[in-house]
């Protein structure tokens, strides 16, 4: 999977890069003072990330814990995200990393206790609210969780942290890790689902649908809280029916009057990360729609396009059982 | 024309000889035949810049095609073997930020262009954290066509390990060899080049923004899954009325083609050209932004008599913002 793995050297002893390395024994290892010595220092084109993907463990410094974006989650409450990766092994076509890094190389960090202690920290700026914290800002949150072991030390914060939320959005199947811990109550695995064409034309290396509901079923029948994002919807013309079959397969596979929220959003890109994306793949139907740029930077579709795209497929969703009240639109005023 | 480049006369030695070349008065390192030009450079990102910049000033190039040899930063990579080049990176010693992709057909592999000869170990070490081969002109190459839009393709013949067992004396006695590979790897490959497909012309007479705004739509509209731009054109012509003009049959048939890509767009102006009719029966109009983005509207209205005024107090109580909100929020006969 890596062509090279770089260490920085106060890493050389970490317990889980050992652990790390022993899964990838055909990888090149090479030790470097700081990551940022080399990741992120040329231009790499996103697309390298299919031939020579490369791995960097470091520890994070700068900030560690980012107030999300207005709208970003469940409104009235707020927002954080911590960063304890940078980029994903999956290749989806809208994704905003190609155009906001200058390398797909992956970066795992390490140093999860400091991100905790900071996480802490803000939750105490904020006594009186319900602090959410989001993984999966830069990368999948559970992609490559059995490899970093990283949940357990998270696990730990929030069940002492009772008033402050975890968000783990992956687009992954992988909760071999998520199985093996007791569920918390202010814990919230969220999936983020398209319908079956999209999964596989534009989520690049994502799970088929049908494991994604297998794996959200299982960690819902273990108790863990579940979200379900559907997010970018992409339109064509069979938008609406394939939403509905996906909405009827979801509910074939799990309660969904059980998942505590549901997110609706459509398509949209920086202006950069559009222009990368169309460069990347300008053969996509993902770009056989009209795009505007709006006042806020955000390159969508026009304002009555998306609003007609997402009220059709809110009132899909209650219909197939979802409770209207758990269900929000991101990105939308 | 194609221009095959080179760094030295040495890789090019066979490809004049072969491909009977001559060389053009006045352009040291420039030499021509029926319908491709091979320029040789020298050595290094400098005398790249200025000689390839001049040649892609002065003659017609649609590609460039850069051929030489490489090291192997890496041992994985084997000896004499070709590679085509994907991205490539520049260190002057540090590394440069700008890469470029080239238009490479095949998979490839990515190279690191080095200002300096790469004659020690540990210079070649840090190199290898960016690519596996190093040059000394590509990523100039890259430069330069990527100002003037000339696509370009590189492949490269690993000739050596780079580092301290580099020998430049060496790889001068083997230049005909190389040559000689690089000249049949050419031969091999240069039939395959594929032309690229031209503009789409309208069906109908239009306008030169019309024409820009069709070729955009074909463009998109042909990304949709089976998709067929004749059959759509000419259901969307034959459902026009007679006697329209061609700017009208133009707009129309643009307006048909946009739905395929926004299909509330026309709902959403005729909805609020209907929301807008008590303003105009006023003789007033309201202004929206372009794409219906903005949740606002402006009301303009020339006031020259005390009933104008009467008659803009009456529009509160016949129009309603909400009505207009319900149409932004998707609200829509579609």
């Amino acid at each position: 999977m890596f062509e090279n793995i770089f260490i920085e050297n106060s890493l050389k002893d970490h317990p889980r890069v050992e652990s790390i390395l022993s899964r990838f024994k055909n990888s090149n290892v090479k030790y470097l003072e700081q990551y940022d010595n080399v990741w992120g220092r040329v231009k790499k084109p996103y697309l390298a990330k299919r031939t020579n993907l490369n791995l960097f463990l470091a520890n994070k410094k700068g900030q560690l814990v980012k107030e999300a974006p207005n709208a970003y989650g469940v409104k009235g409450e707020r927002h954080f995200y911590f960063i304890h990766a940078f980029n994903c092994i999956y290749e989806c076509k809208y994704c905003y990393l190609q155009g906001y890094f200058n390398s797909p190389d992956v970066v795992l960090f390490l140093n999860h206790d400091e991100i905790a202690a900071e996480m802490k920290r803000v939750l105490n700026q904020h006594p009186d609210e319900t602090v959410w914290f989001h993984a999966g800002e830069f990368s999948d949150s559970l992609a490559l969780s059995h490899i970093t072991g990283e949940l357990e030390a998270y696990w730990n914060f929030f069940k002492q942290n009772p008033k402050a939320k975890l968000e783990l959005r992956t687009k992954s199947v992988n909760i071999k890790r998520l199985e093996k811990l007791e569920p918390l109550e202010n814990v919230y695995a969220s999936f983020s689902l398209s319908p079956e064409s999209a999964t596989k034309q534009i989520d690049l290396k994502t799970p088929p649908l049908k494991a994604r509901i297998n794996a959200i079923a299982k960690a819902q029948a273990q108790g863990h809280k579940i979200g379900i994002h559907f997010d970018p919807v992409i339109y064509k013309d069979e938008v609406f029916e394939e939403y509905e079959e996906l909405f009827m397969a979801l509910s074939e596979g799990i309660d969904l009057g059980a998942v505590s929220y549901f997110s609706l959003g459509v398509v949209r890109f920086t202006p950069q990360v559009f222009n990368e994306a169309k460069k990347n793949y300008p053969d996509s139907d993902m770009f056989a729609a009209q795009f505007v740029r709006s006042s806020e930077d955000i390159v969508r579709y026009p304002r009555s396009m998306r609003a007609w795209i997402l009220s059709k497929l809110k009132d899909s969703l209650i219909k197939s059982g979802a409770k209207e009240q758990r269900v929000y639109l991101c990105m939308e005023d | 024309m194609n221009l095959l480049v080179f760094a030295h006369r040495g890789e090019a030695q066979e490809f004049i000889k072969k491909l009977s070349m001559k060389g053009v008065s006045g352009h040291p390192g420039l030499y021509l035949n029926e319908d491709t030009a091979l320029l040789i450079t020298g050595e290094g990102i400098y005398e790249v810049f200025s000689k390839l910049g001049q040649i892609l000033g002065e003659y017609s190039i649609t590609k460039v095609f850069n051929l030489g040899i490489a090291g192997a930063l890496e041992k994985s990579i084997r000896l004499n073997s070709f590679h085509e080049i994907k991205t490539v990176y520049c260190h002057t010693g540090k590394p440069q930020f700008q890469s470029f992709t080239l238009n490479s057909e095949n998979s490839g592999i990515d190279v690191i262009t080095s200002s300096e000869r790469v004659l020690d170990d540990s210079y070649a070490n840090e190199l290898s954290n960016f690519a596996p081969l190093v040059d000394r002109e590509l990523w100039a190459i890259a430069k330069v066509c990527d100002e003037c839009s000339i696509p370009l393709r590189s492949f490269k013949l690993v000739s050596d390990m780079a580092g301290k067992s580099t020998d430049c004396f060496d790889l001068k006695e083997k230049a005909l060899e190389f040559s000689t590979r690089l000249l049949e790897f050419w031969l091999g490959i240069e039939g395959d080049q594929e032309e690229d497909p031209g503009s789409q012309e309208p069906p109908i007479q239009m306008s030169f923004t019309q024409k820009a705004k069709y070729r955009s739509l074909v463009k998109a509209l042909g990304l949709k899954e089976g998709f067929d731009l004749a059959s759509f054109e000419s259901k969307a012509l034959a459902e026009m009325k007679e006697g329209l003009s061609s700017k009208q049959k133009a707009n129309l048939l643009l307006e048909a083609m946009e739905l395929g890509l926004n299909p509330v767009k026309l709902s959403t102006k005729k909805q609020f050209e209907k929301l807008s009719t008590p303003v105009q029966a006023i003789g007033a109009r309201l202004l929206f932004d372009k794409n219906f983005e903005k949740k606002k509207f402006t009301l303009q209205m020339e006031i020259n008599d005390q009933k104008n005024i009467d008659n803009l107090s009456k529009l509160s109580e016949i129009l309603k913002f909400s009505d207009f909100e319900k149409v932004w929020n998707g609200e829509l006969d579609v």
